[in-house]
């Protein structure tokens, strides 16, 4: 583990404004939740997430955070992509929620990071009390990879979405990818346009749908 | 100056020449598919072969996204023929080429200089009702890129079917983590 006192306190990221803003919503979180972070101490952007995680994590009562360097969290994280840090994963009771963020989450991003710490540990948006109940038997898992930009409120709205429906299903991941930060990503699944949804590495999505939308697509895997 | 996004095409019925025939095209035809109108100011020139010869190669490609090319200068289908008959990268190109010398077209996409009887480099991209969702506008010697006209029917095809609920991905290699910026009215 990280020594957690090499990772300042305060970020950058968060003005004074933001701190309070930030402050109103974490009082709602109601059970504990814990962020695992992956990252590479030798890289700026594993670096700001770090201090993003610590100066949330000092704003809320239940929150915690650890960090791991790569080879100790492909070792007892295995449930975590490390190839692309910072990965930053939500754990209720020891339990991988199936919500990680791969890059930092500045920009729009922020708000799909907080609505996900919400959904896990407070009351949580509301969902469609049919659909839900559908999310809680889907038997298949489900994989999904949403490519964004921090400057794209659509990618938020998407990353929410599909973070929702991994926070009600234990079967479902949601990973929010940055593409900025993994341009062999880009590349490889050609991205030209965000938000884009990869499904089981098959399904491409683009654009924002809703849960519902996303529904009728999952549950049609594996066929 | 008029802004021709979202014009809806009128009628019009001319002559051209295609793969050897003559034929008559009409607004009609340019509906039920995607469309480009590709103005160029005369044949027998030495950019527009370039040009038309750089549309013809990137054609099928154009087909595939089911798109339409029609090339359009103020010469007559005769013309047309007689520039095939004449020139190797013409007689390979066998998308249509309208002919347009009462300058119909030309007028009604603003193209037409008077004057000289020619068409500006003008480029339309039409959706399959018939609307302008694209145009660029060149001066006679600026050329024109194909496949950056392919880039543009690819985006407009895309906006149509997915509306504005996506964004263009540019990647910037080395860019500043973007300040994060809280907005949940209403999602709590």
């Amino acid at each position: 583990m990280v020594d957690i006192e090499k990772i300042s306190s305060r970020s950058e990221l968060i003005t004074k404004e933001l701190e309070e803003q930030l402050h109103t919503i974490l009082k709602k979180l109601t059970d504990e939740v814990c962020l695992v972070c992956v990252i590479d101490l030798a890289d700026k952007a594993s670096i700001e997430m770090a201090e993003l995680v610590r100066h949330m994590v000092g704003l809320s009562e239940t929150l915690s955070c650890h960090f791991y360097e790569k080879a100790e969290a492909e070792i007892n994280f295995p449930e975590l992509d490390s190839s692309m840090l910072p990965v930053t994963a939500l754990y209720k009771e020891d339990s991988y929620t199936g919500i990680a963020f791969h890059g930092v989450t500045g920009g729009k991003e922020m708000n799909s990071f907080v609505l996900a710490l919400y959904n896990v540990a407070g009351a949580g948006q509301e969902i469609d009390k049919h659909i839900q109940k559908k999310l809680h038997k889907l038997s298949h898992k489900i994989e999904m990879k949403i490519f964004v930009s921090l400057s794209c409120h659509h990618c938020a709205q998407q990353v929410i979405t599909c973070q929702k429906m991994a926070a009600e299903s234990e079967m479902i991941e949601a990973k929010m990818i940055d593409a900025r930060l993994y341009p062999h990503l880009a590349e490889e699944y050609h991205i030209e346009r965000i938000p884009m949804t990869i499904i089981n590495e098959k399904e491409v999505l683009l654009g924002v749908k809703t849960i519902d939308q996303m529904y009728q697509i999952i549950k049609a895997y594996p066929k | 100056m008029e802004n021709l996004i979202n014009k809806q095409i009128e009628s019009f019925k001319v002559s051209a020449f295609c793969k050897g025939e003559f034929v008559e095209i009409t607004q009609e035809d340019l509906k039920g598919h995607w469309s480009v109108l590709f103005f160029y100011p005369a044949d027998f020139t030495f950019v527009c072969p370039t040009e038309l010869g750089d549309l013809a190669e990137h054609y099928e490609q154009f087909k595939e996204e089911n798109c339409e090319i029609y090339s359009v200068s103020e010469d007559t289908h005769f013309v047309h023929k007689a520039w095939a008959d004449a020139s190797d990268t013409i007689k390979k190109i066998s998308y249509v080429m309208l002919a347009d010398p009462a300058g119909v077209l030309a007028k009604q996409f603003g193209v037409l200089v008077e004057e000289e009887g020619q068409a500006l480099r003008g480029t339309f991209i039409l959706n399959p009702k018939g609307q302008v969702k694209a145009y660029e506008i060149h001066d006679m010697g600026i050329g024109r890129n194909a496949k950056e006209l392919l880039r543009k029917v690819q985006a407009a095809k895309f906006v149509e079917e997915h509306g504005d609920q996506v964004c263009p991905a540019k990647w910037q290699p080395g860019e500043e983590t973007i300040s994060p910026s809280l907005d949940l009215i209403g999602m709590l």
